[in-house]
């Protein structure tokens, strides 16, 4: 077994590709301390038989049962070959899950170590939300020890605006998370965390910062940032932090955090071009500084 | 009729907020906002409510006319079955 602290979590962790979860976790390792928070393990398997249990609900390709030992197991399947490609056994509270991959999947794109990287990272934002936590869809940065969200849909110009920030700043400028950034709470505060999903890239820091600004880009012309209001930062946020289709009392988790938020951290919607002055509205706005 | 289950009402900030949350975030992306005679036909539906028995509610709830209710009682039901709240 081997063991990572990730947003504050002790993990403790099995995965099938060591050198890929190597890599993603080097700077995320630690020695067993105390109880884990989470133990995730994936396994292979040349064929998955259907979880054996009580049906909880049938939702498009994912099947849930409860089984006899109470865990809840959530199989999905394989479009292509009409085979169970998945099944997630969650314990109670996501404290413990085993991950059921089919080894010789045929997909055009993914490959076992992605579907091994996008469940184990499910796992995680279940057990991170079930503790009062989230994960925001967003590329975060962090200056002056402050931290920034820049969230979106996919393809939007995230990560394009915090790749702006690194060229702007240097140095002065981490990229905590380009994908998936952890937020927990402490003393009543909101802090930024770097976890190893990251999406695309590997460009994530084990790192926390308090967060300073959520901002929703939006592409434009002009650059120019404002504050949102309450219902429209809800609907925002609701859009970029999960709720899984599997389980609705985490779904209900999700929405006190962003009650929280929205209490605690300025959010803004940026319209923005990819231009340095997308940067200069955004600083000027965070740090009432006028030059970059 | 009655709202389908899955949909979850939130006060957050000054906005009352209707949600999905499980099996119909598949179904529904997205959120609805609702005002003070909204939120309390929201409340009716949870039960199974007629029209008529939501256009008498809302008329002693708020002292309005029988043709002010009924009609927007029609056009709050007709919002919420096109965007797929009720069953």
């Amino acid at each position: 077994m081997n063991y990572a602290t990730i947003a504050g979590l002790q993990v403790e962790y099995s995965f099938l590709n060591r050198s890929f979860f190597d890599q993603r976790l080097s700077s995320y390792t630690s020695t067993h301390l105390k109880e884990p928070d989470l133990r995730i393990k994936t396994v292979a398997l040349d064929h998955i038989d259907p979880p054996e249990g009580e049906l909880i609900a049938q939702v498009k390709l994912a099947t849930l049962v409860r089984t006899k030992e109470q865990k809840v197991a959530r199989s999905v399947l394989d479009r292509a070959s009409g085979k169970i490609g998945a099944v997630v056994y969650s314990a109670p509270e996501y404290s413990e899950v085993e991950i059921h991959l089919l080894k010789n999947r045929q997909h055009p794109v993914f490959t076992l170590t992605d579907y091994e990287y996008m469940y184990s990272g499910f796992a995680f934002n279940d057990r991170i939300t079930e503790l009062g936590g989230t994960v925001l869809h967003g590329s975060a940065v962090a200056i002056y020890n402050q931290g920034i969200v820049f969230s979106a849909n996919s393809g939007v110009g995230k990560s394009t605006q915090a790749s702006l920030w690194k060229q702007c700043f240097g140095e002065e400028l981490t990229i905590i998370n380009d994908d998936k950034p952890a937020i927990k709470f402490h003393e009543g505060k909101p802090f930024l965390y770097g976890t190893p999903w990251s999406g695309k890239t590997d460009l994530n820091t084990n790192m926390c910062v308090p967060l300073t600004a959520i901002i929703f880009i939006k592409r434009s012309a002009s650059n120019f940032i404002e504050r949102l209001k309450p219902k429209d930062a809800i609907f925002h946020l609701s859009s970029q932090i999960e709720r899984p289709y599997y389980d609705s009392k985490l779904g209900i988790k999700t929405l006190d955090i962003i009650s929280r938020l929205i209490e605690e951290v300025p959010i803004y919607r940026l319209y923005c071009n990819i231009s340095y002055q997308a940067v200069q509205a955004v600083y000027h706005e965070i740090f009432r500084r006028e030059n970059v | 009729m009655k709202i389908s289950s899955g949909f979850i009402v939130r006060h957050i900030a000054d906005s009352c907020i209707v949600i999905p949350v499980g099996e119909e975030t598949i179904n529904f992306k997205g959120m609805i906002t609702l005002n003070g005679s909204g939120e309390f036909l929201w409340k009716q539906l949870l039960e199974d409510r007629t029209e008529e028995e939501l256009a008498a509610a809302i008329q002693e709830e708020y002292n309005i006319d029988t043709i002010t209710a009924i009609e927007d009682v029609k056009q709050f039901v007709a919002k919420l079955s096109e965007a797929g709240f009720l069953q």
